[in-house]
């Protein structure tokens, strides 16, 4: 039967041609746009996780003994210390991708002159800081590091006001701290007047306090994506009643931004697997009307039935799976094509998936359209199909 | 032959072959309706995602610091830890007429030391109603417990959540602060905001309490902070600009979100481009192959033709008409179909972002791209077999068969 197909098949190469492309560019169509339509979904993706998905836990207190004049400090506030274990338990919540320790430490300049804040970074952690201080936001000099035991690096607006340069050095909290470096982070939470590294910061507490316990005071969390923020800042609360969680307000439009785009996607895609289910189905039709004359003379010289509708299954079934194999392959030079184009820093993937689903959907496509054909080349008498030619 | 004559007989043509015209007519619709549906679905979604993100962090604030301030007063107005000097109102006019400002609203943050346990208090002072405070300083949204301020409220505040948590103070509850007695009307966590306080009030009442503490006398000014919404991300840097060039001295802080956001927006855009010029090339291709298919069946037709003695260009205006014919039909059709899978895709969903109701269902320029685009294809994939069967001759043609 598939011999007595191919026969056929090469005996009308322009017409076999002709259904093998109608299936090919179906296929092609499919892999291309939806490779396209998703890789930008993952593009956008990684653009919108990065905004706002972060934010800052604290807990209010009042002025604690311990500290003589100053104290731990968040938001206008004087906070209470949160120990190690509970950043272990934040870090456990699904969706939390870092969670650093910031030791905020205010004290009193010494008469009515205002107040200077040191801030606390542990340095092992600089990708949660880059929401809140890192290097990236240096405008002079340089970052501190961890092993630097008198350096800070000062915050712009300090360091306008109070006049201060890099490579000055500062007499404050009790010894001389150097300035390596300026930076601006523009509106972020928890902001002091200077950073060190988290030892530094306790080691000054520690003089100017009677004791404290904890490592920081503010936990600055980080969570994988807009969409989990919310389920992530509801298990803080839960585990830390009465915290008092800061975060950036722009979390929400990108989370929305990321829904959108996924629908937009998703309605695209289905809208192109409609097209292609319509086109395949074209194909079919098309390939088997242009068949009835054939059709009629098989029956003429005495085929059976049956045979006439395997022989046009058969015929289906080659031309689409010849197609399908043809548009994979175009599918995927017109996807080179396009990162040629300069679509490269998308990150377009081969589609797998759509792929497979293409093909899959553009052979049912093809082998149903052709079955109403053969369900009427069936029943189609001879006489009345070489009539109509 | 004339040209009324070749529609006359394509007609006659594509009648006499009723099943496979409609299959050649339906290829046409097919490759328009697609054309036609993925645009007219697409494009009001991306225009709804482009009106969200290009509004995405668009808040500049901007103050002049005053290093020369009396510190020893231990009050002031301030922004972001420094003191500040006050600006008028004609200052607001001019930022109001920088191209590509929104909105901006005057806003009074007012900070008061306590040298009795080291702590400090800030009252922000709101521009009821102004866009631009909504957005910079205090939205109604924010408020978690109790309810938001109106005109009328001379004596109430907001607290924010963590200065309400350090006072211990709840909605309803008395709170004592810069010399007068405050109802705390309701609590608010404004999140990250350049314009946090632990209080907010009016900006008519911060200003009288700012007159009364002979902070700043009333002739020097009337708002400490300009808070600016800009209309669209893309003109976050211009505006900034501007903004730095009418206030001298100024700081001007952002949030660094815009970035992000806008750059979203250029990749849908750009996916966008490459999707619509991927369909373009798969519907021109498509719109060829269903013209090149219906060519190879005719063969035998345009053998009988020429044997009847039709020259050659007929022949071929024969076939090009009969595609034009096609594919005008197809493009109607496609249309229908187009309108009838709009009707079945669901609607965008997401937030409700307006303007996208009032939008046609089909896109006009969509339907005309489509129907040129199968045209093109039709004509194009038509006039190669038809060049061919031009040189056909018919004892060929019907040799073949």
């Amino acid at each position: 039967m598939i011999r007595y197909a191919i026969k056929e098949l090469s005996r009308h190469k322009a017409r076999t041609a002709a259904n093998v492309a109608g299936y090919a560019l179906a296929v092609a169509f499919l892999v291309a746009a939806i490779a396209v339509a998703e890789s930008h979904a993952r593009k956008t993706l990684g653009i919108l996780s990065a905004p706002g998905t972060k934010f800052v836990v604290f807990a209010a207190a009042p002025r604690q003994d311990a500290f003589k004049e100053g104290g731990p400090f968040a938001e206008g506030i004087y906070t209470t210390m949160i120990r190690s274990e509970e950043a272990l338990r934040i870090e456990q919540i699904p969706g939390v991708t870092s969670v650093a320790p910031y030791f905020l430490y205010r004290k009193p300049l010494g008469g009515p002159t205002g107040f200077l804040t040191i801030a606390g970074l542990d340095m092992s952690r600089l990708r949660t800081w880059e929401s809140f201080c890192a290097p990236n936001d240096l405008i002079e000099g340089r970052f501190v590091t961890a092993a630097e035991s008198d350096a800070v690096i000062a915050e712009d607006s300090y360091a306008r006001s109070a006049n201060v340069r890099v490579g000055q050095s500062i007499a404050a909290f009790g010894r001389e701290l150097r300035v390596v470096g300026i930076v601006n982070t523009n509106i972020r939470p928890v902001k002091p007047d200077l950073y060190a590294p988290l030892p530094v910061v306790q080691d000054i507490v520690r003089a100017e306090s009677t004791g404290f316990s904890g490592e920081a005071n503010i936990l600055l969390v980080a969570v994988a994506e807009p969409r989990v923020q919310d389920a992530a800042m509801a298990a803080v609360r839960k585990l830390l009643p009465g915290a008092i969680l800061v975060t950036y307000n722009c979390y929400r439009p990108a989370r929305t931004g990321i829904l959108m785009t996924t629908g937009l996607v998703w309605t695209v895609s289905l809208v192109i697997v409609l097209f292609v289910l319509l086109f395949a189905g074209n194909s079919q039709a098309a390939s088997v009307i242009e068949r009835t004359r054939d059709i009629a003379v098989l029956k003429a010289m005495g085929w059976s039935d049956r045979n006439v509708m395997q022989q046009i299954l058969a015929e289906s079934a080659i031309q689409a799976l010849a197609g399908v194999v043809i548009g994979c392959v175009v599918g995927l030079l017109v996807l080179l094509a396009v990162l040629w184009s300069g679509f490269r820093e998308s990150g377009l993937l081969i589609p797998s998936g759509a792929m497979g689903i293409g093909a899959a959907l553009v052979l049912a496509g093809g082998i149903i359209a052709g079955a109403v054909p053969a369900w009427r080349a069936y029943r189609l008498k001879p006489s009345e199909a070489l009539r109509r030619l | 032959m004339e040209r009324f004559s070749v529609l006359r007989y394509a007609w006659k043509e594509l009648s006499r072959r009723r099943i496979r015209t409609l299959i050649g007519v339906f290829g046409y619709a097919v490759a328009v309706a697609a054309v036609v549906t993925v645009a007219s679905v697409a494009k009001p979604r991306i225009q709804n995602q482009a009106n969200l993100l290009l509004t995405v962090g668009t808040h500049l604030v901007g103050f002049i610091p005053d290093p020369a301030y009396p510190r020893d007063k231990a009050f002031g107005p301030c922004a972001q830890g420094v003191y500040t000097a006050m600006m008028r109102a004609e200052t607001l006019r001019r930022i109001q007429e920088i191209r590509g400002v929104k909105a901006a609203a005057p806003y009074i943050l007012f900070q008061k030391q306590s040298l009795r346990d080291n702590t400090t208090v800030t009252l922000g002072g709101l521009d009821l109603g102004n866009v631009a405070t909504e957005i910079n300083a205090c939205p109604p949204g924010d408020v978690i417990q109790g309810r938001y301020l109106g005109p009328g409220d001379t004596n109430a505040v907001l607290l924010e959540e963590s200065y309400a948590a350090a006072a211990r103070r709840g909605v309803g509850d008395t709170i004592e602060a810069f010399g007068r007695t405050f109802q705390v009307a309701g609590i608010v966590n404004t999140n990250i905001r350049a314009a946090r306080a632990s209080l907010y009030a009016p900006i008519s009442v911060v200003r009288e309490i700012l007159v009364e503490s002979r902070c700043v006398t009333a002739e020097v000014g009337d708002f400490n902070v300009a808070l600016v919404e800009v209309a669209d991300a893309r003109r976050m840097e211009d505006v900034r600009r501007s903004l730095a060039n009418l206030l001298a001295n100024a700081s001007i802080v952002s949030f660094n979100c815009y970035a992000p956001a806008r750059d979203a927006v250029a990749a849908t855009n750009t996916a966008a481009w490459v999707v619509a010029a991927v369909i373009a090339l798969f519907v021109t291709l498509f719109a060829a192959r269903t013209q090149w298919a219906s060519v190879v069946e005719r063969k035998r037709d345009i053998g009988i033709l020429k044997a009847v003695g039709w020259p050659s260009g007929w022949v071929t205006r024969q076939i090009l008409a009969e595609s034009v014919l096609q594919s005008l039909a197809g493009g109607v059709l496609g249309c229908l179909i187009s309108f009838l899978v709009i009707l079945l895709v669901p609607s965008s969903g997401g937030p409700a972002v307006p303007a996208a109701g009032s939008e046609p269902i089909v896109l006009g320029w969509a339907v005309l791209a489509g129907i040129a685009l199968a045209l093109i294809g039709g004509v194009l994939a038509g006039l190669l077999p038809a060049l061919r069967a031009y040189k056909l001759t018919p004892s060929d043609a019907l040799r073949r068969l």
